[in-house]
């Protein structure tokens, strides 16, 4: 089957990244090898592997009955693949291109779905690790006082899985021209009188302007908004991508191609371009476009594996996501409230203010 | 002989002069329970004695100096009426705990003024308005008389209340505005918890300067016009006179 797991080359146990060290660790051996070195040992297998004819077929086909039912509206259907290490079935969804072992707990990575075209152009590792992730989601959770009972507890946290999603990033190179009425404002006094004086200017800004690592997802079924809010990253930090970081982790294959993301990162170039000519007009207390233009000369698209430490949690009868970014550690998402809890708090708060206002009144009596 | 007449002639006099004040002259009577002093001669002797009997009764039974003051002062304005017979007050050697009903002939207005412990009886206005409502019908029938026994009686009656406690009468008066705050309080704190708790992290997600860079190529900067607007400017100088005074009660204020 079209799996890949990595083994350690003295105990042929599995080999995990550690986010801290930006090594692989062998848990049971205890040994460190640098990303390099187990891409070299990997490189032959993980070019073995091919997409498997039969699991796409069978996928399809259940997809097709499903759809036939009327039962399968999102796009994604359920996958089996066995696992390396023990042999036991693995299901995942369509997108899954990187998970665990449900039985022995062993890494495995589904390379037929990174491959070929759905091969990621770079990869950022993960530089927080589970518990510092973890740590940051209890002190943000520790001060938040109206969570229900128990969200904070040992099976929550747990929880915490470190996900690779898959991004669309765009470099542009675009020819712009922005003309625009510039206005300074002066306004003085003198007696009884307020003086504004408006002095008009034709402004005129052209030139090459750059715009890096404008981002979409490309994974449709996954919540835009936590997708796209759980930026920014530091790029600067990617890596040509290699399987191998995702060993010990769970990853999305995209499922939204360039093509589909073009018009809104496109819309968000011409949108900076302006703003970046905007932001040369110095001086000026306001600043009217009259006309802007832009051609783009170069444009590269790169498909991107960026890290989150994720979790699910159901509320109010829905499946909320909170993130955490994987590098950073800047939190996304929706914390579920005790609503009794609030109630009771504003209800002293109120009742606070009334005994205050009470007794404050009692002094302009 | 003639030494004799003089005599009975300087007693009938006396005796005529009195007759004569005793009508037309100040009735004033003080203890420590009551005091009238009818400067406009509002009661005759007779009404003045009975009031007196129930100025008493009134005095004993609540400890207050029970004052009912007449006068031709024509003082009018509730300010005035006021500083003028709280004057008065100092100047006579009344109670320290009293209430006094002053009624001025000379402007119409009638004044109710407490002083010492009584005032916290009366910390709530509307405790004036009782002994007021009371008076009314009588006062409009000019039955002075009618009307001061129902200040006797009205004003037992609101000893008989007890004190007003300072927190219930700010309760009456701000209560309302305490609880309005509060329910906006309350409703704030929880709005703004429950977005606190569902709106993380949406903000600062790329940051275009450190993206992106500028080679410009064209910069024209033309000067086009300019115009000056002037705004008069209203100032409002209208400030309070501020004045104050210190008076030794409160006022019920002319009715």
């Amino acid at each position: 089957m079209a799996t890949m797991s990595y083994k350690c080359p003295n105990c042929d146990g599995p080999l995990k990244f550690d986010p801290e060290k930006q090594l692989f660790t062998c848990e049971y051996c205890l040994g460190e090898f640098p990303p390099a070195q187990v891409q070299q040992m990997n490189q032959q297998k993980e070019q073995h592997e091919t997409y498997d004819e039969r699991e796409v077929k069978h996928a399809e086909q259940v997809k097709q009955e499903a759809q036939a039912q009327g039962i399968d509206d999102n796009g994604e259907y359920a996958v089996s693949y066995t696992c390396p290490s023990c042999g036991a079935e693995v299901v995942t969804t369509s997108t899954t291109a990187a998970t665990t072992c449900f039985y022995c707990y062993n890494p495995i990575v589904l390379g037929s779905r990174l491959s070929g075209e759905f091969n990621p152009d770079r990869v950022l590792p993960f530089e927080l690790s589970k518990e510092k992730a973890v740590d940051r989601f209890l002190a943000m959770c520790g001060k938040r006082w109206f969570l229900p009972k128990g969200f904070t507890g040992k099976s929550q946290v747990e929880k915490l899985n470190g996900v690779y999603f898959p991004y669309w990033f765009a470099d542009e190179q675009k020819s712009a021209h922005l003309t625009a009425t510039g206005k300074k404002i002066r306004t003085w006094r003198s007696g009884n009188k307020e003086y504004t004086e408006t002095r008009v200017f034709h402004v005129v800004r052209g030139g090459d302007v750059v715009i890096r690592n404008v981002f979409e997802r490309a994974l449709k079924s996954e919540s835009r908004d936590m997708l796209q809010s759980v930026h920014p990253f530091d790029m600067s930090k990617a890596q040509p991508f290699a399987m191998s970081y995702l060993s010990g982790f769970q990853a999305e294959k995209r499922d939204l191609d360039k093509k589909d993301v073009e018009p809104v990162i496109e819309q968000k170039m011409h949108e900076y371009a302006e703003q970046v000519l905007k932001n040369t007009m110095e001086g000026y207390d306001v600043i009217e476009t009259e006309s802007f233009n832009e051609r783009t000369d170069l444009a590269a698209y790169t498909y991107n594996l960026l890290p989150v430490w994720m979790m699910t949690y159901k509320y109010n009868g829905e499946i909320i996501p909170f993130a955490i970014n994987g590098q950073t550690g800047k939190a996304y998402g929706q914390l579920p409230v005790a609503a009794g809890k609030l109630a009771i708090a504003s209800v002293i708060v109120a009742v606070l203010v009334f005994v205050l206002g009470t007794l404050g009144g009692m002094l302009f009596l | 002989m003639r030494k004799k007449l003089i005599i009975r002639s300087s007693a009938l006099a006396l005796a005529v002069m009195l007759i004569f004040a005793s009508v037309f002259c100040a009735f004033a009577e003080i203890t420590q329970t009551y005091a009238i002093t009818d400067d406009a001669a509002v009661f005759s002797a007779d009404e003045a004695a009975s009031l007196a009997v129930k100025l008493d009764e009134a005095g004993s039974r609540t400890g207050w100096q029970f004052i009912v003051h007449t006068s031709n002062d024509g003082i009018s304005g509730d300010d005035a009426l006021e500083r003028h017979y709280n004057d008065y007050y100092d100047s006579q050697s009344f109670a320290y705990d009293a209430i006094m009903l002053v009624i001025d002939r000379g402007s119409g207005l009638r004044d109710l003024l407490t002083y010492g412990d009584v005032r916290a009886y009366f910390k709530d206005s509307s405790r004036y308005d009782i002994i007021k409502d009371a008076m009314r019908p009588y006062l409009e029938e000019d039955d002075m008389v009618g009307a001061t026994e129902q200040f006797i009686e009205k004003a037992v009656e609101v000893h008989d209340m007890g004190k007003t406690s300072a927190l219930v009468l700010s309760l009456r008066k701000y209560g309302w505005i305490a609880g309005i705050a509060s329910v906006i309080a309350g409703l704030a704190f929880f709005l703004a918890n429950r977005s606190r708790y569902k709106n993380m992290g949406k903000a600062g997600t790329y940051d275009l300067k450190a993206n992106s860079s500028v080679d410009l190529r064209d910069v024209e900067d033309d000067f086009v016009t300019q115009h000056t607007t002037v705004r008069t400017i209203r100032e409002d100088n209208d400030r309070d006179s501020g004045s104050s005074h210190s008076g030794g009660g409160n006022s019920s204020g002319g009715f």
